[in-house]
C-alpha cells in the first residue's frame, strides 16, 4: 500500500508538469531546439568554435533587439546584426596593431553593450528583456515551428556536408588535396550557428544560448569517441537537459532558461566520471 | 620498375608564398613506379614543394607539369589525435574527391576504404580510434587513404618521424610494394640511409642542390651543401653520413 502510494506521489511528480500545456510546449520548444543545437555543437565543439559561437549570439544582439521594436522577424533581425556585426570587425581589423581577437572583442562587446541598452530602456516596451534571458514558457506556435524547421535545417545539412565536414576538422590543411574547400565547411558551421542561436533566443535568451550548443556536445565528447554517436548522444543530452530544466524549474520555482543551462552543467558533471571510466 | 614516361617534370621551378620564392630553380623528373627521397634542412622548402606538387600553390616562374592523381601523407603529429574518428572514416575520405558534394560514401565507397586498409597491413583496425594506433599504424591509415583516392603520385611528408625501428622497416617495405605497384612515391625527410635505397634523391635548400640516383648525389659535398655543412661522417664506418640529432625537428 505504502509502496503503491510511494509509485503514485512519483509517477504524479513525473506527470504533473506534463498536464500542463504551457510547460508541455516549453518541453517540446526545448527538445526541437535540443536536437539541432546538440548535433551542430559537436561541430562547433570539434571545430573550437565556441568562442565564435559565443560571440555571434551577443554580436547579433541588438539586430534581434531593434526587429522586436520594428515588429519585424527575429531571423531577419539576427541576419542583419550578423552581417553589421561581420562587417564592424573587418573594419577593426583595419586599424593597426589590433590583432583578430581583439577586434572580435572590442566589436562584440560594443554590439552586445548597444543592445542590451536598448532592450533594458525604460523607454522600450516590456518584454524585450526576455531577448537576454529567455521566456520558454511564452513559447508560441510560430516559436515550435521555427524550432522544428531549423532541426530540420541543421540535421539536412550536417547530413549532406558530413564527409567534408569530418575531413576539414580532421586535416585541414590537407583538405583541399580530397577536394574539399574547408571555408565552405567552416562557413556552413557558423551560419547553422547563427540560425540556432536565432532560433533558440526565444527560449534560452541569448545569454544561456550557448550552453544548449556547447554543454551536450561537451557531454558526448566524454563519453564517444565516433562522431555519429557523439552527435546522437549530445542531442539526447541537450532534449534531457531541456526536460530536466523545466522540471527543476517547476518544482523549485526557478527561472527556466538559468535552469535548463544549469541542468546542462550537471549532465557534463555526471559525464566526466563516466568518460573517465569509458577512457 | 619504372616507365618512361615522366609523371611529373618540373623545369626551372620556383614556388612560394606572397610573391616571395621559397624554393627556385628545380628542375626534376619522376616517372611512374619511382621512389624519390625528398632531403632538406627545415626551413628549406621540402614542404612548399609538396604543396606546388599537390597544387596548393602555383608556381612562379618555370614550368611544372604533373600528369597524375596526387594523394598527401601528411605529418600524422599535425594530424588531431583527439578526433573522432576511425580508421576507416579516415580512409572514406579519400572518396570525397570523386563524389559529388551532396553525395554521401556509400558501400561500395566504404569497401574500397576496407581494402585499402587491408592493402596496408591494417585488416582488422577499421573500427580503431585513428588516435589510438600506433604512429606506424597511423601512417599506413592516410596511405590508405591515399590509396583510397587512387592517386598515382604519394607524397609523404615526413612518414618516418617518431617512429620505432620496426615500424619504420615496415613503412619503407609499404613504400616499395607502392612503388613496385606503379605508384610514384615522394618522401620528404632526413634519413640518409633510407635515401640510398630510394630509385632517386632530391636535394633541397631553397634551390636545387642535386637530383638524382642515390649513388651520384648522396656525397658529403651534396649534403654539406644541402645541409649546411653540419654532415658528420661516422669515424668507425667511412662513407657513412649522418646528420645532427636537430635536424629531425618539425620546422613550424
Amino acid at each position: 500500500m505504502r509502496l503503491e502510494l510511494a509509485a503514485l506521489t512519483t509517477s504524479g511528480a513525473i506527470t504533473d508538469p506534463i498536464r500542463d500545456p504551457i510547460l508541455r510546449r516549453a518541453i517540446l520548444e526545448l527538445v526541437l531546439v535540443g536536437i539541432g543545437a546538440g548535433t551542430l555543437g559537436c561541430w562547433v565543439v570539434l571545430y573550437g568554435f565556441s568562442y565564435s559561437a559565443e560571440s555571434l549570439s551577443h554580436a547579433l544582439f541588438p539586430g534581434l533587439v531593434l526587429a522586436t521594436l520594428l515588429g519585424s522577424s527575429l531571423v531577419i533581425g539576427g541576419i542583419v546584426g550578423a552581417m553589421i556585426a561581420a562587417l564592424a570587425i573587418v573594419a577593426a581589423r583595419q586599424v593597426p596593431s589590433v590583432d583578430s581577437d581583439t577586434a572580435i572583442a572590442v566589436v562584440v562587446t560594443t554590439l552586445f553593450g548597444a543592445g542590451t541598452l536598448m532592450a533594458l530602456s525604460r523607454a522600450s516596451p516590456p518584454g524585450l528583456s526576455n531577448l537576454l534571458f529567455g521566456d520558454v514558457l511564452g513559447t508560441s506556435d510560430t516559436d515550435l515551428v521555427l524550432a522544428a524547421v531549423s532541426a530540420i535545417v541543421v540535421l539536412g545539412v550536417l547530413r549532406l556536408l558530413h564527409g567534408r565536414l569530418l575531413v576539414t576538422g580532421f586535416d585541414r590543411a590537407g583538405a583541399s588535396s580530397l577536394g574539399v574547400r574547408p571555408a565552405v565547411a567552416e562557413t556552413a558551421v557558423l551560419v547553422l550557428t547563427a540560425l540556432v542561436v536565432v532560433v533558440a533566443i526565444q527560449g534560452l535568451g541569448n545569454l544561456l544560448v550557448l550552453a544548449v550548443l556547447v554543454g551536450p556536445a561537451m557531454v558526448a565528447r566524454r563519453l564517444s569517441a565516433r562522431i555519429g554517436t557523439m552527435m546522437a548522444i549530445s542531442a539526447a543530452t541537450a532534449a534531457l537537459g531541456g526536460i530536466l530544466g523545466i522540471y527543476v524549474s517547476y518544482y523549485l520555482g526557478t527561472a527556466a532558461g538559468a535552469s535548463v543551462a544549469l541542468s546542462l552543467v550537471a549532465l557534463y558533471l555526471l559525464a566526466v566520471p563516466a568518460g573517465a571510466m569509458r577512457a | 620498375m619504372s616507365s618512361s614516361a615522366p609523371l611529373v617534370e618540373a623545369r626551372e621551378l620556383a614556388a612560394g608564398y606572397n610573391g616571395r620564392a621559397a624554393i627556385e630553380n628545380l628542375t626534376f623528373t619522376i616517372t611512374q613506379g619511382e621512389r624519390v627521397a625528398l632531403l632538406g634542412p627545415n626551413g628549406g622548402g621540402k614542404t612548399t614543394l609538396l604543396r606546388v606538387l599537390l597544387g596548393e600553390l602555383d608556381p612562379l616562374a618555370g614550368s611544372l607539369r604533373v600528369a597524375a592523381r596526387r594523394g598527401v601523407v601528411p605529418q600524422t603529429e599535425r594530424s588531431r589525435l583527439d578526433y573522432p574518428v576511425s580508421a576507416l572514416d579516415v580512409a572514406v575520405m579519400g572518396t570525397l574527391a570523386r563524389l559529388p558534394w551532396w553525395r554521401r560514401p556509400a558501400r561500395s565507397e566504404r569497401e574500397a576504404a576496407r581494402e585499402a586498409l587491408e592493402a596496408v597491413g591494417l585488416d582488422g583496425f577499421e573500427h580503431a580510434t585513428f588516435g589510438e594506433l600506433s604512429g606506424g599504424q597511423r601512417q599506413r591509415v592516410l596511405i590508405a587513404r591515399g590509396l583510397v583516392q587512387e592517386a598515382e603520385l604519394l607524397l609523404l611528408d615526413e612518414p618516418f618521424t617518431g617512429l620505432d625501428a620496426t615500424s619504420a622497416a615496415g613503412l619503407e617495405e609499404l613504400i616499395a610494394d607502392l612503388a613496385a605497384s606503379g605508384r610514384s612515391v615522394i618522401v620528404a625527410g632526413h634519413d640518409l640511409q633510407q635515401a640510398h635505397r630510394m630509385d632517386r634523391v632530391l636535394c633541397v635548400n631553397h634551390r636545387q642542390i642535386a637530383f638524382g640516383k642515390p649513388s651520384a648525389v648522396l656525397d658529403l659535398p651534396t649534403l654539406e651543401a644541402t645541409y649546411g655543412g653540419t654532415i658528420v661522417e661516422l669515424p668507425d664506418q667511412p662513407g657513412r653520413l649522418i646528420l645532427p640529432p636537430h635536424h629531425h625537428e618539425h620546422a613550424t
